[in-house]
């Protein structure tokens, strides 16, 4: 009797503690002025706090790593514009790649109310055989994949090929290859019992939850920074809401970006001299054919990002394609040949036509010394070239001579 | 495997013939063998000494003593019929013979 | 209807615990608990096998064979007596379902002769009832308590392997109320540290296996070799754990199975400890066996050389009961093997005997004996031959 009243006891207790943390965690605020541009790996795998900042004019803007580089310059995208100037919410972490965006694409349409999403493509991505089981397996959110398997607006076709993607890229990991097939059968299936519908039902909800309270801790965390909004470091931001910067405003600014890194990268690969002492001298004369086997035409991830179009597509989304550009001093170094990058410019600029989408090459500066800080990511003219590009599309303008 | 005892047993004496006509004296049978198999006659001075406790038999020497058991009297004891605790001395072992004899 | 998994599955444990109030308060109103029981069990195996009809075809077709083989031999020891080849001739028949199990090939539509969950369970039980038929010791076999025994739902996935007579015994008995609240709440207990065994240790274990313990090198063997013991262990005591929890609450006595099994100070230690009632069950059916009919024959004088034989006679077949795969038979017969060689160690060396109570000894004996299990259990895995 004793051990039956104990057990009833601690249930009792554990159910009183599962609400009081509930509470605390719906509490927490997910439309601080700085969430949106904020750089969290949390943040990005909960849907249902992203599109509570969906505003009126909320543009997405999809990417990788590089964001977290270059937040302390002001070129930095969430320090180049104030919310009034650009509304963006950013979401990309390292390893996020076509598919995960896809999903995360899918899941937030139906709160979109500014039909306008950029994606920003890294060559990197592209390498050999796409998308990494451990990378899907590190990047996944069961938000964003439930959001998008119940999404209405979508064909079933195009949610069955998500699922089946989501399918292969989960053989290498038991668990969750298990979870993404309950979640296929309970919300895809057509013949699911009403036992296995019920476990995804909750299994979703447990694991949404989870997301939601693991945001909810790095909120709270990370407090003080979130109440900073976009632009707030900047005396003045870039132009006046909405108003595009002329090709003389840009250039001033790009010739400013110039000459405040102009000492800073003597070096063979033109890569910023500190990364070159951490990352690149040592192994320099080593790296001449490490890239010699690698190559950017496998099929996979081309594949996904037309499934980013499709998904695009179906919901009327416009979207613009910005394929970012890479150190070639690095990359022709190491024997990523040219003509690889090339084939990877001409493929991308195609699959946009057929699509209907905007896309912009930045691969021509890709020779440009002190663009980049290493082999991939932006550095100050870096971030200024990919804000023009974003800013042109948000506003649907062109500089002006 | 749940062997106890670990007292030597090197056991390769015949066992003696087959039962005798009419009746046998079962307790003398069983003390017989036990001394044998235990290879000391303490099991016969004194019946209520435990013999598993005491290290004198392991599972290899029970079953041997019910192979004994069944050559001398007949009686049939199954290897798991019976717990170590319900036949750890010879007094028990006796009683449950007789017993199975009777019945 | 879907494929539940027993013990798995959150939807069985959502049914275990609706299931159990019900026989919580049959318990405490002092009712008997069997017929609900069975009820309840029936209703597992259709929500564990109910997508699958082949696999309920079998089942049924098992459960009548067995209980009328029974029957029949019954009937066949009590006119003709202890017959050694009509003996033999039922036992077989009562493994034979299982044999043409394991050995015949998938069918093309994948599905395999008498494949139902809990097949390999079920056989012991019904393999011990000719057995204790022949042994004198079963006189009577009633159509409910076996057909109870075999489907009693705790036990089907993976054991304990109870008896018959004991779990006949414990179905029929009604327990006071508060002989049976302390049970139950015994029950609630072991189900609970099952799950923390198996949802969580066995879990964690599991990733890190899968994590760190891949390499092919050397030293990734050895890490895969201990965090599989670990992981194994944490999974089917956990398992074992709820099953004889469930069983608790349901008023039968389920045997442990599991018992410090990583303490043990020599490897016949550590079979009282691992997969009791499986390593009891083969001590008792077929060790035991094989060594008087050896005795019998009066070829081997020696205690040692028939324990020996018994040895890798018992645990050959234990390896072979696991599966087909080479694996399986080689960790039997590496049993087999440390069982002969520690007989024959324990009985002669005098180092042994002199030094068996020291402290130091033990805990150098414990250490080698854990390694020992360990590497077996490497074996067990497949691992070594590229499976897992």
């Amino acid at each position: 009797m004793k051990k039956l009243q104990a057990f009833l006891t601690a249930f009792v207790l554990f159910l009183i503690f599962a609400l009081c943390v509930n509470e605390a965690v719906e509490r927490v605020s997910f439309t601080d002025p700085g969430f949106a541009t904020w750089y969290s790996a949390q943040k990005d795998r909960c849907i249902p706090a992203l599109a509570a900042n969906l505003n009126e004019k909320t543009m997405i803007v999809m990417g990788s790593s590089e964001f977290n580089h270059g937040k302390k310059t002001k070129y930095h995208i969430k320090n180049m514009f104030s919310k009034e100037d650009m509304d963006v919410l950013l979401i990309g972490q390292p390893y996020s790649q076509c598919f995960t965006h896809a999903m995360n694409l899918a899941a937030l349409a139906p709160d979109m109310k500014y039909k306008k999403a950029v994606l920003l493509l890294s060559p990197t991505w592209f390498k050999n055989a796409g998308m990494a089981p451990e990378a899907f397996a590190a990047r996944f959110s069961d938000s964003a994949y439930i959001g998008t398997l119940t999404n209405r607006h979508l064909s079933m076709e195009t949610r069955k090929a998500i699922a089946a993607r989501a399918e292969e890229l989960s053989k290498n990991n038991v668990n969750l290859q298990k979870k993404v097939r309950l979640y296929n059968a309970a919300f895809l299936g057509e013949d699911t019992g009403y036992f296995r519908f019920f476990e995804g039902l909750f299994t979703g909800w447990l694991q949404m939850e989870r997301e939601r309270a693991q945001l909810a801790a790095a909120v709270k965390l990370n407090h003080k920074n979130l109440k900073k909004a976009p632009g707030k470091d900047q005396a003045e931001t870039v132009g006046e809401s909405g108003v595009m910067p002329s090709w003389s405003e840009w250039e001033t600014m790009w010739d400013e970006a110039d000459a405040a890194t102009a000492d800073e990268h003597n070096n063979p690969l033109n890569v910023s001299d500190s990364q070159w002492e951490k990352k690149f001298r040592s192994k320099y004369l080593t790296s001449g054919n490490l890239h010699r086997n690698t190559r950017l035409d496998g099929p996979n991830e081309y594949n996904d990002l037309k499934l980013f179009l499709t998904i695009a597509k179906e919901e009327g989304i416009e979207t613009e394609i910005v394929l970012l550009p890479v150190n070639a001093y690095w990359y022709d170094y190491t024997s990523l040949g040219i003509s690889q990058r090339e084939y990877l410019s001409q493929k991308v600029a195609d699959i946009a036509a057929d699509y209907g989408a905007k896309e912009v090459d930045l691969s021509d500066y890709s020779y440009e010394p002190g663009l980049l800080t290493d082999a991939v990511h932006p550095w100050q003219k870096g971030w200024l070239l990919i804000d023009e590009t974003i800013y042109s599309f948000y506003t649907n303008q062109e500089p002006a001579e | 495997m749940g062997l106890f005892g670990k007292k030597k047993t090197e056991n390769n004496e015949k066992v003696s013939a087959a039962p005798a006509a009419g009746a046998v004296d079962i307790r003398t049978a069983i003390l017989e063998s036990l001394a044998n198999i235990c290879e000391d006659e303490v099991v016969k001075e004194d019946p209520d000494i435990n013999i598993v406790e005491e290290g004198l038999i392991d599972s290899l020497g029970y079953i041997e003593l019910l192979m004994q058991i069944e050559e001398k009297t007949g009686v049939v004891i199954a290897p798991a019929e019976y717990t170590r605790e319900e036949m750890d001395t010879p007094n028990k072992i006796i009683a449950i013979v007789e017993a199975k004899a009777k019945a | 209807m879907g494929s539940m998994a027993l013990f798995s599955d959150l939807s069985f444990f959502i049914c275990l615990g609706l299931a159990c109030i019900p026989a919580i308060i049959l318990g405490v109103m002092e009712k008997p608990l069997r017929y609900y029981g069975f009820a309840v069990s029936l209703i597992f195996v259709f929500l564990s096998m109910g997508h699958n009809v082949p696999a309920l075809i079998f089942l049924g077709i098992f459960l009548a064979w067995e209980y009328i083989e029974a029957r029949v031999y019954l009937i066949v020891r009590q006119k003709i007596g202890r017959n050694g080849r009509l003996y033999w001739l039922f036992l077989i028949l009562s493994i034979l379902p299982l044999c043409l199990n394991k050995y015949l090939p998938k069918t093309s539509e994948g599905f395999s002769v008498f494949g139902f969950l809990g097949i390999s369970y079920m056989t012991f039980k019904s393999a011990q009832v000719i057995i204790q038929i022949y042994d004198g010791q079963i006189k009577k076999v009633g159509l409910f308590p076996y057909l109870y025994m075999d489907v009693f739902f705790p036990v089907i996935t993976s054991g304990p392997i109870d008896r018959s007579e004991r779990f006949k015994e414990d179905c029929y008995k009604v327990l006071p109320k508060p002989e049976y609240l302390n049970l139950a709440g015994n029950g609630v207990e072991k189900i609970l540290q099952g799950m923390v065994y198996k949802i969580v240790f066995a879990a964690i274990f599991w990733d890190l296996l899968q994590k760190y313990g891949m390499g092919e090198s050397v030293g990734g063997y050895i890490i895969y070799m201990y965090l599989y013991g670990l992981y194994l262990f944490f999974d089917f005591a956990g398992y074992s754990l709820m099953a004889v929890g469930a069983s608790y609450i349901f008023g039968i006595v389920t045997p442990d199975n599991f018992n410090k099994p990583y303490l043990a100070l020599d490897i016949k230690d550590f079979w009282d400890r691992w997969h009791i009632t499986l390593s009891h069950w083969f001590r008792d059916f077929v060790f035991s066996r094989v060594t008087m009919d050896l005795m019998r024959t009066r070829k081997f004088k020696s205690h040692l050389v028939i324990a020996s034989i018994a040895f890798f006679i018992n645990m050959g077949v234990m390896g072979l009961w696991h599966g087909t795969a080479v694996y399986y038979i080689l960790y039997g017969l590496y049993h087999g093997a440390l069982l002969s060689l520690t007989e024959v160690w324990q009985k002669k060396s005098a180092f042994y005997k002199n030094h068996k109570n020291n402290k130091a000894f033990q805990v150098l004996e414990w250490a080698v004996t854990l390694h020992l299990v360990l590497f077996g259990f490497l074996i067990f895995s497949g691992h070594l031959f590229g499976v897992a």
